[in-house]
């Protein structure tokens, strides 16, 4: 159940005006979680099979390891957990990857294996509700938090709808607790998280799908077909599809949660307007980066354990990251890219002592990060590395006449270039802000527009949002 | 990710809601909305347009259904545009008394349609086939066809399941206003219906069997068929000043120059095609492919592109399935597609009562059942 679409928005009230006339609680946060195992079951009911073992197995565990001394029968089960969670997630979802390279190195040695075919489906959120679910049994284990909630309370954090197929990747030690306490929306909170959802859908349905992805879509469908302006535009369009796209669901997401009282972390905070990579990753999908710090990064010995460990534990991290997104050595390459200019990065302000840097040094820092990552974007966006070295190649194809049309090429390249100057204006502020300081007028008047746009071009091709596959 | 282990605490979950009162912003936002509904949908009213029913994925996979349940009582109508327009499904079930189902989908290839019927062995059914050359001509089948095919191949009969809802919500929102007419975008009927100086009438009407209806006594001719002419051969050569007779004039001296398609790839899909129809008539089913009515300059673009002894005729002669060309067909040859490509409305009765008659269809006095079967 896409949130741009008409079931969504009969279920959404549907839930909204019977949460809001449950007598208790208790009977809220139950209704919450059928409503959210209906909203899940609506891409394949089989996989609600997936979530309610995954819930129950790591709420027994956590549950066994809150109650345990410390000794090896906890951290035993602390890998049980561990086992059980990534091979889940690793069986659905890198099964068929593992099998097609394992047989490819077969065939390097001249053995000939033929795997089984793989038609197994992808159950839709699992990288986020397993993310979720691990940071549970971890805080119990390190006793960040206490592994005594209800089921209940439980399986409401790891379903709860809105964070459910494709985050924010909500914490234990964040959510739970607002589960376990009655909680109201008030006025503010309901308005403003309606405006929220208006906005992210316009960010989804016009930014996003109307804008960037048709360009998008029609080059990197043939990229050997078009030339540099044709390829830069597409380019340029990935960074605002991806960010639009995924920024806009989680505003959506941001934005449900508050009319129902619940508060999510921000996952974006203008990020392409960081200065520098280490920025950008705390201002790009910010509720998994920070996850991957302080559930593998860390771990891993963080930047305790000098220069070469320090730069092998970013690597590692970003490779894992990268594979996060999906089953492809092309996200392992985007991953790795983003490790390696890290790393890059990090040995650079080493060796610079200066800590202040004029404003313009500034501009062209945020720039330059700009750039790099939109064309590290290309690797992420290829469906192989052919078609991303024909279209890195397209970008000094001079040759090749314009043939995406005028219209659409001015529209993608113009609301690239709006993104990142409305990016670099909220750089050190907030939605939030910006908008608090508009008349009351300007504040409808901007809804209206967002709303009456979805209007406008609603009842074409309905388009996932792009992080569902993750 | 930071690089630093200094700042690992989770991300803020407080949120400071911005000042002002959003709730009545969004409220005075949806008051606005609602407003430009309505103004678009009186506005277009008194443009005399109404509102359709779409011709969408749902409709065509519940024809598709019934293409399958129905076992030999279906006529199967398969093509594109031509047989949606040209064919009255009334007038083909009281004559023939059996079932039209109408899968045949605008401006696409009949292969992966066919493909499909042949592939499931609970088609038994009649399959009227609307040929043309360009399906068999052209190396791959994506088309719109095939999205249709795999939606019903992956059809769910689960009543919860959410591209069922969907569709269903969608279908009745958009054959109830006028913004959504004839499948357009509410943005489309805003710059074309609405903002245009000289909109196009709604001159087609979709019927809920998906079969069409058109009036070409709405349109504005010659324009509106030396641009199905443009269409159809791929070139706008219509300049600012240039009158009708030096329009036809210069699309006659172009057509003159088309050569004829390269038939390699036509040739290679005949075998193809042929095991599609074998496989029908194998479980008892009949194919039937027929080439319907072209006129004028579109047929002379067609004609001079695909040369029958090249294209049709050769298929016609490998095929073990009915053939029939309009042309043929003395009954069939004095129908005039106003627009050089589609029957109007009122021709289509008359058509089809040809079509019958000329495939043989209808039934003989003695097998005729007691009541005709209905779906």
């Amino acid at each position: 159940m896409l949130f741009n679409s008409l079931t969504f928005l009969i279920f959404f009230v549907v839930v909204l005006v019977v949460y809001r006339v449950m007598p208790t609680w208790t009977a809220r946060k139950r209704f919450l979680l059928v409503a959210s195992y209906v909203f899940y079951s609506s891409w394949n009911p089989p996989y609600v099979a997936i979530l309610l073992f995954s819930t129950t197995m790591d709420w027994w565990f956590a549950r066994q390891i809150g109650r345990m001394e410390e000794g090896p029968p906890r951290k035993a089960l602390l890998v049980a957990s561990l086992l059980v969670n990534l091979g889940l997630l690793g069986f659905f979802k890198y099964g068929g990857f593992l099998l097609a390279n394992f047989q490819d190195a077969a065939a390097l040695v001249g053995i000939i294996y033929r795997p089984p075919t793989w038609d197994i489906l992808l159950p839709i959120g699992i990288s986020f509700y397993t993310f979720a679910s691990l940071s549970y049994t971890i805080d119990v284990y390190h006793r960040n938090i206490r592994g005594d909630c209800s089921y209940l309370d439980y399986a409401l954090f790891v379903s709860f709808f809105p964070h459910l197929v494709a985050g924010p990747i909500v914490r234990a030690s964040k959510l739970l607790p607002q589960i376990q306490q009655p909680r109201e929306a008030t006025r503010a909170m309901f308005g403003w998280g309606l405006s929220l959802l208006a906005m992210g859908l316009f960010s989804k349905v016009i930014l996003a799908d109307t804008i960037f992805a048709p360009v998008v879509e029609r080059v990197y469908g043939h990229p050997e077909q078009f030339g540099a302006l044709d390829t830069w535009a597409a380019v340029l369009g990935f960074s605002g599809q991806i960010y639009f796209d995924f920024s806009g669901y989680s505003l959506c997401a941001i934005g449900i949660a508050l009319t129902l009282g619940f508060e999510f972390p921000d996952n974006f905070r203008a990020p392409y307007a960081a200065r520098g990579f280490s920025d950008f990753w705390r201002r790009w999908h910010i509720t998994l980066s920070s996850w991957l710090r302080d559930y593998l990064y860390i771990p891993l010995g963080g930047n305790r354990g000098g220069r070469w460990r320090t730069d092998c534990n970013v690597m590692i991290t970003m490779l894992i990251g990268g594979l996060w997104h999906g089953a492809s050595w092309m996200y392992v390459l985007w991953g790795g890219l983003h490790g390696a200019y890290l790393v890059a990065e990090r040995h650079l302000r080493t060796n610079d002592s200066r800590t202040e840097s004029p404003q313009r040094a500034q501009i062209a820092l945020t720039l330059i990060t700009f750039a790099v990552v939109t064309l590290t974007w290309i690797p992420f966006r290829a469906v192989d590395a052919h078609t991303a070295a024909t279209a890195l190649a397209g970008l000094f194809r001079f040759n090749l006449p314009e043939r995406v049309g005028t219209l659409p090429l001015v529209c993608c390249l113009g609301a690239a270039f709006v993104m990142i100057g409305w990016q670099f204006a909220l750089r050190d502020s907030s939605l939030e802000e910006r908008c608090g300081r508009l008349s009351s007028g300007a504040q409808g008047l901007i809804l209206a527009v967002c709303l009456i746009c979805l209007y406008l071009w609603s009842g074409g091709d309905e388009r996932a949002f792009i992080y569902f596959q993750f | 990710m930071p690089l630093s282990t200094s700042s690992s605490d989770a991300p803020d979950y407080s949120r400071a809601l911005p000042s002002g009162d959003w709730l009545a912003a969004i409220a005075v936002a949806f008051g606005l909305l609602v407003l430009t509904i309505a103004v678009m949908e009186i506005a277009l009213a008194e443009r005399g347009f109404a509102p359709t029913i779409v011709d969408s994925p749902r409709l065509w996979v519940a024809q598709r259904i019934a293409a399958s349940q129905l076992g030999r009582r279906a006529l199967i109508l398969v093509g594109d545009s031509r047989m949606q327009l040209d064919v009255d499904t009334t007038a083909l079930r009281s004559q023939t008394h059996l079932t039209p189902v109408q899968l045949a989908i605008d401006g696409t290839s009949f292969v992966p349609v066919l493909e499909g019927l042949a592939k499931d062995p609970t088609v038994l059914g009649t399959v009227v086939v609307q040929f043309d050359d360009v399906s068999l001509a052209s190396k791959t089948d994506s088309s719109r066809g095939a999205d249709l095919q795999a939606a019903f191949d992956h059809r769910s009969s689960w009543i919860l399941d959410y591209a069922n809802t969907e569709d269903w919500l969608e279908d009745n929102l958009h054959s109830a206003l006028r913004s959504y007419a004839d499948g357009s975008l509410p943005i489309s009927a805003l710059v074309d219906r609405l903002i245009a100086p000289r909109p196009t009438p709604q001159y087609l009407r979709t019927l809920p069997d998906r079969s069409r209806a058109a009036d070409y006594g709405k349109v504005a001719m010659p324009d509106w068929y030396f641009g199905r002419v443009m269409k159809n051969l791929g070139e706008d050569l219509q300049q600012p000043g240039m009158t009708y007779e030096q329009l036809y004039a210069l699309l006659v001296r172009r057509i003159g120059t088309l050569q004829p398609e390269p038939n390699q790839a036509y040739e290679a899909n005949i075998p193809r095609i042929n095991a599609m129809a074998d496989a029908i008539r194998r479980r008892g089913g009949r194919v039937i492919f027929v080439v319907f009515p072209t006129s004028g300059l579109v047929k002379a673009v067609d004609d001079a592109r695909y040369p029958r002894a090249l294209f049709w005729a050769r298929f016609a002669a490998s095929s073990r399935a009915t053939t029939l060309n309009f042309a043929d067909v003395p009954s069939m040859q004095g129908f005039i597609c106003p627009d050089g490509s589609h029957l109007d409305a009122r021709q289509r009765t008359a058509f089809t009562t040809a079509l019958v008659a000329a495939l043989a269809l209808a039934p003989t006095k003695s097998a005729l059942p007691v009541r005709p079967p209905r779906l």
